[in-house]
């Protein structure tokens, strides 16, 4: 069986003065090392996240190609062209919006029968592909060789053995890529003419004359230049469209909409293709590699569980530990050279020295809470996470945790995000971004806003223990673990939808490759850091300007009929968990040093002016309630502003439903 | 759906012994979390009528079963599972190559 490349397509939709440069859409499955390909092709590491819902668009690069410009774009991984990317939109919408002439499907070189269906799908939609075969290297180590040359004619496309890893092959797969592109960009401009070829018919007569049929419908469609629908199918006024602007074949739209028709029949030709291009070479070893032997054992609950434990807890205390020691240097560098720096020019620039002061709350003060909070536990975790995932240990621990998370409607995938969350809610709350549907990346990010990040463990041990004790501050955890829970149960069955149930493929065990981490850590640091840092400084600033004006004070008529009269704490408490809002440690300090303003020097021990009930009832609030800015940032920017204000709302609810509660038992309130 | 006594559910079939998908009971199945027909879901990840798995492990308290399709290893929820149809596969000797291959 043979099939020849696509129909020959008319002149894609290109935009009045278009430029004459090829692109080449990187498409393949998760885990087939297609952004390490992408890296190395261009570069430049870009993450397109394999997590439906989280991936806006590919990233796109421009690379010079044996003296030829060329896009690269980089697609996040898909099982089938049809899969949701999104919230509705199916993975051939964001490909076909990023305007291909040639499509670079990477294939797993040592897993073919499950990466042709996908190449096929790929040809189907009438342009031009190439195969980068890789994990080449991999395969090869396993016994497993490919007969590219046979496997280049079943397919009608060019096939090159690719290792993004090592970079073999990556340069000639795009050479051959950018070839097809540049002579499609020529028939595009008019310099050349569409080469006609007739489809080879690869599936069974059935599906073909269906496919045949849809074809002809929406080529009519296309002559009359209009892009209406066959049917009653949703996407059919879309792929009407699309032929209509000729960006796809008829037959390649006809292949998306009967795709639940086609799909089986390409993975029953994936199986007998791959038998042909697929071989051992003899005498290779049968037995289980160590990576296959660590990919089962991770997800046994022996000795799989205590490994999970060992691993979560590993990644907390390096994070915490590292993260500490970072933020001390940091700091002392920061206020040794930067801060006294910045002080001078704003004293020397800024004559009034009320907004002088609010704009060293930003400049000075704001910047060094990014810096102390930023790089040492976010840029930490980051590398953690990255680690985890380049290793595909995180689908193991998916897998092992499922059942005890579905009881929240969360899928296992949650546990890494939410055990960093005990470091910072921020990168744990950009960590949801593996999960599977928004629903589970609410339900998740609610959860981590609620659990105590190491800032606000602090103030817990701070308030508490050396006034009221360990025995106490244990029992204010453990009241913060049950809101956390509670809150996590009743959020299951407030936020519509039912949990999906997981079919997920393990991804298999490797190890990480250094460099390759390095570039996605901080991949992702630089974009949170534009994400929170104008937030941060702006929101420092108006901060500093309600407190140098002393239009804070002004609150305590807003906040004390809560504070004093609900929760039973001294009005200046509310003051400090405003103040909060920009770094959760400040609740403490805060408190402390306000309490001096309005009640002298005597009150420098918050000990002095608040029981121990007092204390407690303030620790659970101030753990539990309002997420600082940077997670309220990090909220907006991931779940937009509606559900990150809802969330927010939810936790200064049930703190105070909480505190006052607490207040009437022990009798302050 | 009834199961015949020589098809059972794939959550039900015996750990390490290859077995056929011979239909999915429930394939209309829209997804909660995305909107695809379970058969969809499961044809991304190879499983269709015909392949041959082999179940690997059954993770304790209702958790997933995980099967091996190839050189893959696909977890799926019990849910799931019960919605598959399997008997037992033919003799290796008449699998496909890339089918041994695993």
């Amino acid at each position: 069986m043979n099939c020849s490349p696509a129909d020959a397509i008319g002149p894609a939709d290109a935009a009045p003065g278009a430029d004459a440069v090829p692109t080449i859409a990187l498409v393949g499955r998760p885990n087939v090392g297609k952004s390490t390909l992408f890296a190395r092709a261009t570069g430049r590491y870009a993450e397109a996240s394999n997590a439906p819902g989280t991936t806006v668009g590919g990233a796109r690069r421009r690379v010079d190609v044996a003296g030829r410009a060329v896009d690269l774009v980089d697609l996040p991984g898909t099982l089938t062209l049809t899969a949701p990317v999104g919230e509705d939109t199916p993975f051939w919408s964001m490909l076909l919006d990023a305007r291909p002439d040639v499509i670079l499907v990477v294939a797993d070189a040592g897993d073919m029968a499950r990466h042709i269906p996908l190449a096929l799908a790929c040809r189907d939609l009438g342009l031009p592909i190439v195969i980068a075969a890789n994990l080449t290297d991999e395969a090869e180590a396993r016994g497993i060789t490919l007969d590219t040359g046979r496997l280049s004619q079943l397919l009608a496309a060019p096939v090159h053995r690719t290792s993004g890893r090592s970079g073999l092959g990556v340069a000639d797969a795009v050479r051959a890529a950018t070839r097809l592109g540049a002579r499609r960009v020529a028939v595009r401009s008019g310099t050349s003419s569409p080469r006609s070829t007739i489809p080879a018919r690869c599936y069974p007569g059935g599906v073909e004359g269906a496919v045949d049929r849809c074809a002809a419908e929406l080529g009519s469609l296309r002559s009359l230049g209009a892009a209406a629908a066959v049917d009653d199918t949703p996407d059919t006024d879309s792929l009407g469209g699309l032929v209509s602007a000729g960006a796809i074949s008829a037959r390649g739209a006809a292949t998306l909409h009967l795709a639940a028709m086609v799909d089986p029949e390409r993975w029953a030709i994936g199986r007998l293709w791959a038998g042909q291009v697929v071989a051992r070479t003899a005498g290779a070893a049968t037995s289980r590699s160590l990576a296959e032997r660590l990919g089962a054992w991770s997800i046994a609950p022996w000795p799989g569980i205590p490994l999970f434990v060992a691993i979560t807890l590993g990644v907390l205390l390096a994070m915490m530990a590292m993260g500490s020691v970072l933020s001390g240097l940091l700091t002392m560098a920061w206020q040794a050279t930067a801060s006294p720096a910045i002080k001078t020019v704003v004293a020397a620039a800024v004559p009034n020295a009320t907004v002088g002061h609010a704009l060293l709350w930003g400049l000075d003060d704001g910047v060094l809470s990014m810096l102390a909070v930023g790089i040492p536990y976010i840029l930490t975790f980051y590398v953690l996470l990255a680690l985890l995932e380049d290793s595909g240990y995180l689908t193991s621990i998916a897998v092992l945790t499922d059942r005890v998370l579905g009881t929240l409607g969360l899928s296992g995938r949650v546990s890494i995000p939410i055990l960093a969350a005990t470091g910072c809610n921020v990168p744990a709350i950009y960590g949801t971004r593996l999960l599977t549907s928004r629903r589970e990346r609410v339900l998740a990010s609610f959860l981590i806003t609620m659990t105590p990040c190491s800032a606000r463990i602090a103030v817990v041990c701070g308030a508490l223990v050396p006034f009221a004790g360990v025995g106490p501050a244990l029992a204010a955890f453990g009241v913060i673990a049950s809101l956390t829970l509670a809150g996590g149960l009743l959020a299951n069955k407030l936020v519509p939808g039912r949990q999906a149930p997981v079919i997920l493929e393990l991804a298999p065990i490797r190890r990480p490759v250094l460099g390759h981490v390095a570039r996605k850590a901080w991949w992702r640091f630089e974009s949170f850091i534009r994400t929170a840092m104008p937030i941060m400084v702006v929101g420092s600033i108006v901060l500093g300007l309600l407190y140098e004006t002393g239009a804070i004070w002004r609150l305590t008529v807003v906040l004390d009929p809560v504070m004093v009269g609900w929760l039973g704490l001294p009005s200046v408490a509310g003051i400090a968990l405003v103040f909060a809002f920009l770094r959760k440690e400040l609740a403490l300090q805060l408190l402390a040093t306000l309490a001096i303003v309005q009640l002298g020097q005597g009150a420098a021990s918050i000990g002095s002016f608040m029981s121990h009930g007092q204390l407690f009832v303030y620790a659970v609030v101030t753990a539990v309630s309002f997420p600082c800015i940077a997670t309220l940032s990090a909220l907006t920017s991931e779940l937009g502003r509606r559900t990150a204000l809802a969330m927010s709302g939810a936790t200064i609810a049930i703190a105070l439903l909480a505190g006052g509660l607490i207040a009437r038992v022990i009798g302050i309130a | 759906m009834s199961v015949p006594a020589t098809e059972i559910q794939l959550d039900d079939a015996p750990i390490g012994r290859p077995v056929v998908l011979v239909a999915i009971a429930d394939e209309e199945r829209a997804n909660p979390g995305g909107g695809l027909r379970l058969a969809d879901q499961l044809a991304a990840e190879g499983l269709v009528v015909g392949v041959v798995l082999v179940p690997e492990r059954r993770l304790p308290l209702g958790g997933p079963v995980v099967v091996g399709v190839g050189r893959a290893r696909v977890a799926l929820a019990r849910d799931i599972a019960r919605q598959l149809v399997v008997r037992a596969a033919p003799d290796p000797a008449g699998l496909t190559p890339s089918e041994n291959a695993s």
